[in-house]
């Protein structure tokens, strides 16, 4: 198993179908929409790989009256923005695993611990794991998450990871796959072309 | 639901109309409490030392400090780069139900520098009190809450003096969400002289640091239940031949406050002229140079806060103003309430959730030595019942 990469929060619940992250913000940049990440399961052998389908800050009464107020301290909008959000919550949906033998599309068979550093799953690891189009099955079966909005923003991350002179091939390839998953349901296909074509993908 | 609900509707009723007649006789002795308050002020002051010589050792009440009594200040300028620090503490009282007898105390801090772009520093510590010399006075008694509260109270002071002291820039006020005389030593005798001298020899040698580095130490008061300036001013206009030492009882404005008192003597934004107070407790405060005045402020919000200070910072105007302005900014965001206080409040709190996650941590943790330690018959009975059915 490759080292996570600079971990962007820990996990704080878990299934074999998503988990959920706590990440302070102050320690680094948020994670995106759309964005793949990964982090270990329980038996140490598999790494679960998801990808972002929600970033949640919750408010508060302070944090309301705040809000409402014309001008702010600005110690107290920094003391809110960094110390009190803490911390944000995100959630990602798992699209596959990876062990030894390589990857797999579908649900891991036990899900990561709790507590367990996620990373982001960037350079190789990601041209790799989005080689095949594949983890669009899980996204598109997924009832809970904006399915057309998140696969559109995991393919403009996949589409990113590449070298300029590829992308248009890779999309083209994925834009065949996707059109093959959803060839029964031409109303979703355009709703996925259409989201990824406002992300500029 | 185990109330009787039929029966408590009509109470309620009543409450309400209670309140409403109490509301017009309060009006009726707050007119009484006013025209006292001008007699105070037209009392010459050698008049009333008189009075405050004869009246007996128990009596608790306001004393004039250095300004005239029916002194009005106006908001001072703010001060630049202010520092502001707040520190409170929380705890999880020792339960002799439990399964285990402990208690932990949290204590937490927060440093904010007014108008500055980064985000506050803010602190927390949280310490579990577990040995048997920690849980025992020396009498063998087990401790109570009183001397939990005492330890946090003092915890709270330190926690600021340590802030206070790695603050290397611009002017500090540091607040405390509390009255500044540990009143908790009166309520935890138990603990014994010997204990409750070291632990208010500590307190003063923490206010001490903040004195010596510079501070503005203030203690907040929100909705204030004293009636110090009304007793003082019930003396001012009691003839002075009958003024004894069984004058500590009287009562003049039963139920009346000094808050309500100097909400109609005091315009938004201004503070009350600072006042000495005259306790048992104070003397001892006043013996190491830290006595305790005071003095309202009216803020935003219609609020009058009771706002404590040591002797040092009512007798230095540039330490005085810092906390008047500083209060006022502190609380332009908050409707009333000093936002260093309300963050401070929000690091320490120990919620239920987590009361019981510490119980859980020490059960499992025993568990794993083989010590399987129950909770007492009473505890557990709760448990059983507690579960929101309520069979009759």
């Amino acid at each position: 198993m490759p080292d996570p990469t600079g971990p962007i929060g820990r996990i704080t619940r878990c299934s074999t179908q998503s988990f959920t992250g706590a990440v302070r913000p102050s320690a680094l940049d948020l994670p995106a929409f759309g964005a793949f990440c990964q982090a270990q399961d329980q038996s140490g052998q598999v790494q679960v790989i998801g990808v972002i389908y929600d970033i949640r800050i919750e408010d508060d009464p302070l944090a309301r009256q705040m809000a409402a107020l014309e001008d702010l301290p600005s110690e107290q909008l920094a003391d809110a923005q960094q110390n009190r959000q803490a911390p944000i919550e995100f959630s990602a949906l798992t699209v596959g695993y990876r062990r030894a033998k390589g990857y797999s599309y579908s649900l891991p068979p036990q899900p990561p611990l709790t507590l367990a550093p996620v990373s982001l799953l960037e350079g190789e690891d990601l041209l790799q794991f989005t080689e095949k189009a594949s983890f669009a099955r899980l996204i598109l079966a997924s009832l809970n998450v904006p399915a057309e909005q998140l696969l559109a923003a995991a393919l403009r991350c996949a589409v990113q990871a590449r070298p300029e002179g590829e992308r248009d091939r890779y999309l083209m390839l994925s834009g065949r796959s996707i059109a093959r998953l959803l060839a029964g349901d031409l109303a979703r296909l355009e709703q996925v072309l259409g989201a990824l074509r406002e992300t500029g993908g | 639901m185990s109330l009787d609900l039929p029966k408590l509707l009509p109470q309620v009723q009543q409450l309400s109309q209670s309140l409403l007649k109490q509301q017009a006789q309060r009006a009726q002795l707050l007119e009484r409490a006013l025209s006292a308050y001008q007699g105070l002020l037209a009392l010459p002051p050698e008049e009333l030392e008189t009075r405050l010589a004869r009246v007996g050792s128990r009596w608790t009440g306001a004393r004039p400090a250095q300004e005239s009594l029916g002194t009005s200040v106006a908001p001072p300028e703010p001060v630049p780069d202010l520092n502001v620090i707040g520190a409170d503490g929380s705890q999880i009282y020792p339960d002799r139900h439990a399964r285990v007898f402990f208690f932990l105390i949290n204590l937490a801090g927060i440093l904010i520098q007014h108008d500055c772009q980064s985000a506050p520093e803010t602190r927390t510590e949280s310490q579990l009190f577990f040995e048997p010399e920690q849980l025992r006075y020396e009498s063998d008694q087990p401790v109570e809450s009183a001397w939990v509260n005492l330890q946090r109270d003092l915890g709270e002071m330190m926690t600021l003096a340590d802030m206070c002291e790695e603050v290397h820039d611009g002017a500090v006020l540091a607040l405390l969400d509390n009255s500044l005389l540990l009143w908790m030593v009166l309520q935890a005798r138990a603990a014994g002289e010997r204990e409750l001298d070291r632990i208010l020899k500590a307190y003063f040698e923490a206010m001490n640091r903040l004195q010596t580095c510079g501070a503005a130490l203030a203690g907040i008061i929100d909705r204030p239940r004293s009636s110090n300036v009304l007793a003082l001013a019930a003396l001012a206009n009691q003839d002075v031949e009958t003024i004894g030492a069984d004058d500590s009882a009287r009562v003049p404005f039963p139920g009346l406050t000094d808050r309500e008192l100097f909400a109609h003597l005091l315009p938004e934004g201004h503070r009350s002229a600072c006042f000495d107070l005259i306790s048992p407790l104070n003397r001892d405060f006043h013996a190491v140079g830290q006595g305790i005045h005071f003095f309202y402020l009216h803020l935003p919000g219609n609020q009058i806060l009771r706002v404590e200070i040591p002797a040092w910072v009512a007798g230095d105007r540039a330490r005085l103003d810092r906390v008047h302005a500083g209060l006022l900014r502190e609380s332009l965001s908050t409707n009333g309430y000093p936002y260093a206080l309300i963050r401070a409040h929000e690091l320490a709190v120990v919620t239920q959730a987590e009361r019981l996650m510490v119980e859980e941590w020490i059960g499992r943790e025993l568990a794993t030595q083989g010590m399987l330690p129950t909770l007492s018959r009473k505890a557990f009975a709760k448990t059983q019942t507690s579960s929101g059915r309520r069979p009759r």
